[in-house]
């Protein structure tokens, strides 16, 4: 009987070309979306393949003194994967060029959001963004009749009196539009699926995972909004009442979570930060001494350790090992506050997964972002690992500088490409998509959560449905 | 096989239907006379199970519909006074879908004879509902009633909107099905329909039953007579 209810709905919105519209709709703005996505795809990856080469180029052909060649430094790239053009996420806000250079660590720059008034102020069109936004729109409006219409036009009383159970009913109705949803659906997410196996195969995975979410999460929407349309007296109140819960669940409530959570985890700006590390590292961290008072203690240990008593006596340029020193205590300061910051950020961030459990577009954004690599677990990902190069570009500048220029010549001191070279162009790896999942389990367990609690709604509603 | 004991209706402060006692045996089709709001579509949705007894009980082949509706149901058929198809559905396709959801799966022949057999114009068959006339959608529902094979038809105003014609082909219908030895309960405006086709008449005032009596005596002009007396 779910099968025949299945069936008629789907014959019913074909007829009616419900589907066949929203279908072009859904289409138009994908094929906006894909072509809007892969040009900024293109147009970044080769940017920064280029700027990468041109920095690379520079660096390794260059005849300079260590250090100066810190301070020139260079530049780390944030790749863009191609999965991420499906969920910019993050990405557009977070920055993605990451400066290598002595005596600071720096935070992510060159945000694309930076460069684009448009989507300062409307946010860009991204296939996660049609999921999440417009696929629960076209959803509505092929569900807000599906039940109330039956009343209205009293096909309900023939329906039960031929037998048919209000809960078959309902299953069959959500099945219908679930199956018009996937077949609406299911060509652009196999269209995702091998454009991502060309171009990226090892992003295969997450592509799946990311669409069975999707395919989930349009399970639920669909049940809700079934049971929306079961409860509604009429199909206009239905579909007001579908309308208010989009603008709510869907609008407003992700910015009102994400005010909330800033407000009870609030974040230093980023002067305010800079700020703290620079006061950190000049003044020393709780229990530690000021620099001065630090850089005579390192001073005092090296002389001991090279039995000398002054810096001239040294084997070695002091310079190199105590810039040395102040990087790695500039580490431990960066990694202390920023450590922080992120606490607050995962704090913020976990305030957000559990709302996941009231809203279930909020549990579905997460999600998304995680599978597309471009959530904040991703952005810390990458910039550990920058970060983690940085120390180590910046520490084997100083020490060549310690170590080989032991005549203290400073800027007479060069070294040429044969040292340069030897330093490693940076290459990240991206976590693998289970990595993902991990750090988005609790997003996973509220779709879940979801699914329980509209199949148990969906039961309760099937005994109070009205014939009248 | 169709059993009222004491059936009593109340909405709020109004009593739609009071203490109704009604047996309806195989072969006996008792069709129900009254005003408007006498009480007649509300003893067809406490038979139906699509509103509650206040007290009292209404049983479909011994089931108590209060407690066991849809076991009741398959035992029913119905048909309303505006029959009300999917419109995007041919009359062949809308007979199909209700038959299917009765539990009978039917050839194309099978669902034609049917249609025929309500009178239905073949070129009628495969056109969508959408384009059907009340006659002819109440004929269609009337396919839906025959192809569920119920013991039991319950029928509110069905020859509302059919031409004369129609309702004479209803009414040969009607007594068929009797003769076949289903229980049938029609609610009616029409007195001498009802003395044509049914078996027992009643005559219902503000929820009561008035009267109940044998059509096989009767004149339609003697029930007229009866029915102006007691509104």
């Amino acid at each position: 009987m779910i099968r025949t209810i299945a069936k008629n709905e789907i014959i019913s919105a074909f007829r009616n070309k419900t589907a066949l519209w929203l279908a072009i709709i859904f289409y138009l703005l994908a094929i906006v979306a894909a072509l809007g996505g892969w040009k900024n795809f293109s147009t970044a990856t080769q940017q920064r393949r280029q700027a990468k080469e041109m920095f690379r180029h520079q660096w390794v052909e260059q005849q300079a003194n260590p250090h100066s060649a810190a301070h020139f430094g260079t530049y780390l790239f944030k790749p863009f994967t191609f999965i991420s053009l499906f969920d910019t996420g993050l990405n557009n806000y977070t920055g993605n060029t990451y400066r290598v250079e002595a005596h600071n660590q720096a935070e992510m720059n060159h945000a694309v959001a930076q460069d684009s008034d448009t989507e300062m102020r409307f946010g860009e069109l991204t296939i996660a963004s049609l999921f999440q936004l417009f696929m629960p729109l076209l959803i509505i409006f092929l569900c807000f009749r599906s039940v109330s219409a039956e009343r209205e036009n009293q096909t309900i009383k023939l329906l039960f009196a031929q037998g048919l159970k209000p809960s078959t009913l309902l299953c069959g109705k959500i099945t219908g539009n679930y199956l018009l949803v996937t077949a609406i659906i299911l060509p652009a997410m196999l269209m995702m699926l091998i454009a991502t196996a060309i171009r990226e195969p090892g992003m295969l995975a997450r592509m799946s995972y990311f669409n069975l979410g999707y395919l989930l999460y349009f399970l639920i929407l669909t049940a809700v909004f079934v049971g929306i349309s079961a409860l509604a007296k009429s199909s206009k109140n239905a579909l007001i009442s579908s309308l208010g819960v989009w603008v709510l669940c869907f609008v407003m409530a992700p910015r009102l979570v994400a005010g909330f959570s800033s407000r009870l985890y609030p974040l230093p700006s980023r002067g305010e930060f800079n700020k703290m590390i620079e006061t950190a590292n000049s003044k020393g961290l709780q229990g530690d001494k000021d620099r001065t008072e630090r850089q005579k203690d390192y001073l005092k240990e090296v002389l001991s350790r090279y039995k000398v008593d002054s810096v001239s006596q040294l084997p070695l340029n002091f310079n190199g090992l105590r810039m040395q020193y102040g990087e790695d205590y500039l580490s431990k300061v960066y990694l202390t506050i920023n450590g922080q910051v992120e606490e607050s950020i995962g704090k913020q961030q976990h305030i957000e997964r559990l709302f996941g459990f009231l809203d279930p577009f909020i549990a579905m954004q997460q999600l998304s972002r995680a599978l597309a690599g471009t959530d904040y677990n991703h952005h810390i990902h990458f910039h550990k690992q920058a970060q983690v190069y940085r120390d180590e570009f910046i520490r084997k500048l100083n020490l060549n500088m310690a170590y080989e220029d032991r005549n203290n010549l400073r800027s007479d001191y060069k070294v040429g490409p044969a040292f340069f070279k030897t330093m490693e162009d940076f290459s990240y790896s991206q976590p693998e998509a289970n990595w993902a999942g991990c750090k988005h389990q609790l997003s996973l367990y509220a779709l879940l959560f979801w699914l329980g609690i509209t199949a148990l709604a969906i039961g309760l509603i099937s005994k109070k449905i009205a014939i009248n | 096989m169709l059993q009222a004991i004491n059936l009593t209706k109340t909405y709020n402060s109004h009593t739609a239907l009071s203490s109704l006692d009604l047996n309806i045996d195989k072969g006996e089709v008792f069709c129900l006379l009254g005003q408007n709001g006498a009480g007649k579509t509300t003893t067809i949705n406490l038979f139906l199970g699509f509103a509650s007894p206040t007290s009292g009980q209404a049983l479909v082949n011994g089931i108590e519909v209060a407690n066991n509706a849809e076991q009741a149901r398959k035992h029913l058929a119905y048909i309303p006074e505006v029959v009300m198809l999917y419109p995007h559905l041919s009359s062949m396709e809308n007979l199909d879908f209700f038959s299917r959801l009765a539990g009978f799966e039917y050839t194309p022949k099978q669902l034609q004879d049917f249609l025929a057999r309500v009178g239905l114009q073949h070129e009628a068959f495969e056109k969508r509902m959408g384009g059907h006339s009340k006659g002819m959608r109440q004929k269609v529902g009337i396919a839906i009633a025959l192809a569920k094979n119920a013991d039991v038809l319950l029928m509110d105003e069905p020859t509302s909107g059919l031409d004369p014609k129609a309702t004479a082909e209803f009414t040969e219908l009607v007594k068929d099905l009797g003769k076949e030895g289903k229980a049938v309960l029609m609610a009616t405006h029409d007195i001498f329909n009802a003395v044509e086709l049914g078996t027992t008449i009643g005559i219902m005032r503000r929820g009561e039953l008035i009267h109940q009596m044998p059509t096989s005596n009767l004149m339609a002009t003697d029930v007229q007579k009866l029915y102006l007396e007691t509104i």
